[in-house]
């Protein structure tokens, strides 16, 4: 027994130690690091924050989405990185009638599928037919809603789909006929709800309207962009290759993409040990020190991504606008963007960034602490004396902890209110804002097109996106006018009214625009600096850059 | 012995039905379900999509549909990842965890219990104050603070290694040295104050009466029953290295199954936070038994009849 003990002993010693030696012989040779290697190979590594809901364009929301499917996807247009001017996507052009409202779309006739089929107007009628549908929950259907009896066929209310204003003149002929003239439509029709989806793929794996289709799987999956789906690890990487069928691929310069789903810490230490091109964000406590030391790899860039406080106008005191607008008056929003945020944000004194070009906000939020005291005291609430407890509600996340204290003491100082703060995971926050369980919400918006519209239209009574119980006939009225709108000028003015609505009513309060930040590698070129963060792949190039 | 094993699989059954149970109507109380989003989703959406996953029916039809179907094997869809199932992803993981978890166990026992022996071989001396210091630091340090502190010097500053990912042999090293540290830590105090127990019975004074030498009497008779406790903490422990690697896979971007573990409760995906709490239920009653045969192998006074 002794010496069969002995002997287990010495071959459990001898297999760990071998074990051991296994692990530790492949660092013995030092090679190229895994982006010069990528580099080399054409293959562009990125941070993409996390994992994809799906590949299916039509039932996804998310900006990780977005990343993947502008590979695997394109649209009738695309939008020139350099200055998000529309350029031909699979339309090599289209013509617009006279009132604005018809646009015809001439399909390159080129056009293929990832499996090599032809690429024909009718693959656009079932994709827009199937993101309309009642069936599927798609979550931006409503931007689909443009056209013609869009909304309708959605609802239910009309179900037949020859009815919507999307038709196919023939093969290579789309032609869309819009409810209103509307200046950024083809913005729009970039997105990933407008993209086609290959309809004997969907109808091949199950029903086109089940969220579970397994047509997104690697070795299903059928798309019309620059890359097709190689490879699908959950929580590790998605990597897209080269597709051989699409219309530019002379154009294309990268050979793969890799996504991997990373948090913003570990991105970072991947991007500096030379694993990743390019990260997915930055974490915003060190934007400061990287601002400061002038650090060559961050990029940043305005952008229309607007944080602003959600306000439950059904809760006392919070129903008061009077209550409500002080809040928004005793906020120093300067101090917030120097102090805590990342150095180039800038103060929202409006709900519409600089960034959009084709509006200037009509008036502004005046910080005042005497008015806002003043409407206070009018509330009801003199130096804050019996003023109710309200709780300010954030996600967890460090950035939202240091905003939600200076706000909370800042009201404090300047109208002697005391504000609690509660700070939950983000499920919970989402179901307490389903529920209106808040008073106020921390919040976030990432618009999707560069124009007023954009930001504005979350508030109207029926926008999912509104969760402040309010509502104005007035405002809505407004923003009708101004999609029916057939000058810039006219629009523009409804768009000014309705903001200064939004201004004076305040279901929201506007707190700064935040830049795009990213950690870009100097091998990557081709990637233009633009607002929307658009970064076409086939514009994208590597060369190798010594450091 | 076959009879023992049998009984205490079946002995699992019912602990199993009572963790999947506690567990279904756990997560169904905590707010916030899979489909919540930032964009949020009309209310006809959301209705649809929570019947086509059975999810507007009562909770204990539900519950009753769930056990079925996990009776026939099957752990259901993904909520977060359409298109694939529970039992993919969990097979698809596994291998990653375990490979892991095996790693920085044998670590652990390699450098937990040789730190252990030789701390009790010389008490009292610097050699046991420095090995305890050392193990008492590795109980203390928490692997997200040891996990980016290695990173930061091996791979950030040395450029010895990739600061994530688990594709090369050196891409394991770091990550094993992070999650076998605490293990080594407790198996090394472990050892030590089992050795020293063991040193002072009868039959090591006989051994060593009888003239055997002192590495003999010491690893052959001492540590063979040293060994005992730390037998009996391993199959746990095993079993919590390989789910409990959350921190660790997180740091170094591992795609095992603890950060799925982990981020599945975060995505309310019911039927992936069952199935992987169902998995790991298993793999610890199993780990468990095994301790149990093993001990019994090491101390025939352990009858495995008795000990049950």
């Amino acid at each position: 027994m002794t010496s069969t003990f002995k002997h287990r002993n010495k071959s459990l010693f001898l297999s760990t130690t071998l074990t051991l030696l296994i692990l530790i012989s492949p660092g013995c040779s030092k090679g190229p690091t895994p982006v010069a290697q990528a580099t080399k190979d054409k293959i562009l590594l990125m941070g993409n924050s996390g994992d994809p809901q799906s590949l299916d364009p039509h039932i996804t929301a998310g900006y990780p989405e977005k990343k993947i499917h502008s590979g695997l996807f394109e649209g009738l247009v695309l939008m020139h990185p350099e200055d998000l001017s529309p350029i031909p996507g699979v339309a090599e052009s289209w013509d617009v009638s006279e009132d604005g409202k018809t646009y015809t779309f001439h399909l390159r006739k080129e056009a293929r599928w990832s499996n090599g089929a032809p690429l024909t107007a009718q693959d656009f009628l079932f994709s827009l037919e199937r993101v309309l549908s009642p069936n599927i929950s798609a979550p931006y259907a409503y931007t689909v809603f443009l056209l013609k009896n869009g909304q309708a066929y959605h609802n239910g209310t009309l179900t037949d789909f020859s009815k919507v204003g999307a038709k196919a003149l023939d093969e290579h002929t789309l032609q869309l006929e819009l409810e209103n003239p509307t200046p950024y439509f083809l913005q729009m029709v970039s997105q990933h709800a407008w993209y086609p989806v290959h309809k004997a793929t969907i109808l091949k794996h199950g029903d086109p309207y089940a969220p579970n289709n397994p047509w997104v799987r690697p070795g299903n999956h059928v798309g019309n962009g620059p890359f097709a789906l190689k490879e699908w690890r959950a929580s590790d990487v998605i990597k897209i290759e080269r597709n051989p069928h699409y219309w530019d691929k002379e154009n294309v310069h990268l050979n793969e993409v890799h996504f991997f789903p990373m948090d913003p810490e570990t991105e970072e230490r991947a991007f500096r040990s030379n694993q990743l091109h390019y990260t997915y964000r930055v974490v915003e406590d060190k934007l400061r020190d990287l601002f400061a030391k002038e650090a060559p790899e961050l990029v940043s860039t305005p952008s229309p991504i607007f944080f602003h406080f959600i306000l439950n106008t059904q809760v006392p005191p919070l129903n008061d606008k009077r209550v409500r607008k002080a809040l928004s008056l005793a906020i120093n929003r300067k101090a917030l963007t120097a102090r805590i945020t990342g150095p180039n944000d800038s103060p929202a004194y409006n709900f519409i960034s600089p960034v959009v070009s084709n509006y200037t906000p009509a008036v502004s939020v005046k910080e005042d602490i005497q008015y806002a005291k003043a409407l206070l005291a009018e509330a009801g609430y003199p130096n804050g004396e019996g003023f109710p407890q309200v709780e300010l509600l954030y996600h967890t996340a460090e950035i939202n902890r240091k905003l939600a204290q200076a706000i909370q003491e800042m009201w404090k100082k300047n109208l002697g209110i005391n504000i609690t703060l509660q700070n939950q995971e983000w499920k919970v926050v989402l179901a307490n804002r389903a529920k209106k369980q808040f008073e106020i919400l921390r919040n976030a918006w990432l618009p999707r097109y560069l124009d007023a519209n954009a930001s504005l239209a979350l508030y109207t009574s029926d926008s999912t996106q509104n969760h402040t119980s309010w509502a104005h006939p007035g405002y809505d009225a407004l923003l009708e006018q101004a999609a029916a709108a057939n000058n810039p000028e006219e629009r523009l003015s409804h768009l000014q009214a309705a903001e200064a609505i939004l201004l004076e009513e305040v279901p929201i309060i506007p707190i700064y625009f935040i830049n795009s930040n990213h950690f870009k590698h100097a091998d990557i070129k081709g990637w233009y600096p633009n607002a929307l963060d658009e970064h076409p792949y086939k514009f994208i190039y590597l060369e190798n850059t010594p450091s | 012995m076959l009879s023992f094993i049998i009984k205490r699989i079946l002995e699992a059954i019912p602990v199993l039905l009572i963790i999947i149970t506690a567990t279904f109507f756990m997560i169904r109380l905590a707010p916030g379900g899979p489909f919540d989003a930032e964009r949020a989703l009309t209310e006809e959406a959301m209705e649809r999509l929570n019947a086509y996953y059975g999810l507007d029916k009562p909770l204990f039809e539900q519950y009753t549909q769930y056990l079925g179907n996990l009776f026939r094997g099957d752990l259901g869809p993904s909520l977060k990842y359409p298109g694939f199932t529970v039992s993919e992803i969990i097979f698809e993981k596994i291998p990653i965890s375990m490979e892991l978890g095996l790693y920085a166990f044998c670590l652990a026992m390699l450098f937990g219990v040789t730190a252990g022996v030789c701390a009790s071989l010389r008490p009292n001396t610097w050699l046991d104050y420095s090995t305890m210091s050392f193990a008492m630091t590795g109980i203390c340090l928490p692997s997200f603070v040891l996990g980016p502190l290695l990173l930061l010097v091996f791979a950030l500053h040395f450029e010895w290694f990739n600061a994530s990912g688990w594709m090369s042999g050196t891409d394991k090293i770091l990550p094993t040295i992070t999650l076998a540290v605490y293990l080594a830590a407790t198996l090394a105090r472990i050892t030590r104050g089992s050795m020293l127990e063991v040193q002072s019975q009868d039959y090591m004074r006989t051994a060593k009466a009888k003239g055997l030498p002192g590495w003999r009497v010491h690893f052959i008779h001492g540590l063979r029953n040293a060994l005992l406790p730390v037998v009996s903490i391993s199959g746990p422990a095993l079993a919590g290295l390989i789910s409990g690697s959350f921190v660790v896979e997180t740091v170094y971007h591992i795609p095992g199954l603890g950060r799925f573990f982990v981020q599945a409760a975060f995505n309310r995906d019911y039927s992936m936070i069952l199935g992987t709490v169902l998995f790991f239920a298993v793999l610890i009653v199993m780990f468990n038994l095994l301790v149990d045969i093993v001990l019994a192998w090491l101390n025939p006074r352990i009858k495995i009849t008795q000990s049950t």
